[in-house]
């Protein structure tokens, strides 16, 4: 059975879900279609992947971290 | 369950410790708070060592005590009091952003320029309705229904607000790049109905 159409904007309201990995297989798939034949969702949920990499690839300070480090295994030690 | 000796508990905890930090920066505002929330992270996972096992996964047992201990921090009034999203609005201001940025040649924006502490100051800048569902989501690896199992609001709830507060993310930091020079500045202003600002919170 062909799958309906769907217009821009239910695309753009369940893009995170789909980048989320929160859809169905039956919904995913609707959506991957329409993202194969529409240059605009594409070009936006590819925009919304790229910044979604960007937050999780942020990494925190190295020199933070190891004298917070020391602060934590000083109050480990002091429960010993 | 074998009982962790002291030193398999460092062993196995003290290297995770920088994701924890992030993980906790995305929940409280303040780098002091955040430093405090990892401590009592791992006093709280020390005193219930006997409970973790060796090789089952010491990070996301980490990011759960921290997320238990900022949320028993703070009043759950906070979660479940609706903050009045408009997600037809949303879902526009969205569109209007990326169309936005297509305009002006920023589509790669977040592959070009490293924002770093930008992003934790536009972090702060949000909610708190919205930052900690963007942490536990975006910083925690929780899914919809963790999220929303651990701030006992609806799965709908934690999506339009990770929704929101993506959005709002997005703008700041294209602003942040703006005003820094890292791209080519908007031929015109965006709309204001795009700006983290234009809708008060009703918390």
């Amino acid at each position: 059975m062909p799958t309906p159409a769907l217009d821009c904007l239910s695309v753009v309201r369940e893009l995170w879900d789909y980048l989320d990995g929160e859809l169905d297989a039956e919904r995913w798939e609707v959506i991957r279609a329409h993202l194969a034949s529409c240059t605009g969702c594409h070009d936006h949920v590819e925009f919304c992947r790229s910044f979604l990499t960007h937050v999780s690839a942020t990494p925190v300070d190295e020199a933070e971290v190891s004298a917070l480090r020391e602060r934590v295994v000083v109050a480990l030690r002091s429960e010993l | 369950m074998s009982k962790l000796s002291d030193a398999d508990f460092e062993r196995e905890t003290l290297d995770c410790l920088g994701d924890v930090l992030r993980f906790a920066k995305s929940l409280a505002r303040g780098t002091s708070d955040a430093e405090d929330l990892v401590q009592e992270t791992y006093l709280r996972a020390y005193r219930a060592r006997d409970t973790f096992q060796a090789g089952s996964g010491a990070r996301q047992w980490l990011f759960t005590i921290c997320r238990n201990v900022f949320l028993r921090s703070r009043d759950r009034e906070r979660w479940v009091t609706a903050v009045g999203d408009d997600a037809e609005l949303e879902v526009l201001a969205s569109v209007g952003l990326h169309a936005a940025t297509s305009r002006e040649g920023l589509e790669n924006v977040f592959d070009r320029v490293d924002f770093g502490p930008a992003l934790e100051r536009a972090m702060d800048a949000l909610a708190e309705p919205y930052r900690v569902a963007f942490a536990l989501v975006d910083v925690g690896g929780h899914s919809y229904a963790d999220a929303a199992t651990a701030l006992g609001i609806p799965v709908g709830t934690v999506r339009s607000r990770l929704f929101r507060a993506r959005r709002e993310l997005q703008f700041s930091l294209v602003e942040f790049a703006r005003d820094a020079g890292l791209v080519p500045a908007a031929p015109e202003a965006a709309p204001r109905s795009l700006s983290p600002t234009h809708r008060k919170e009703t918390v």
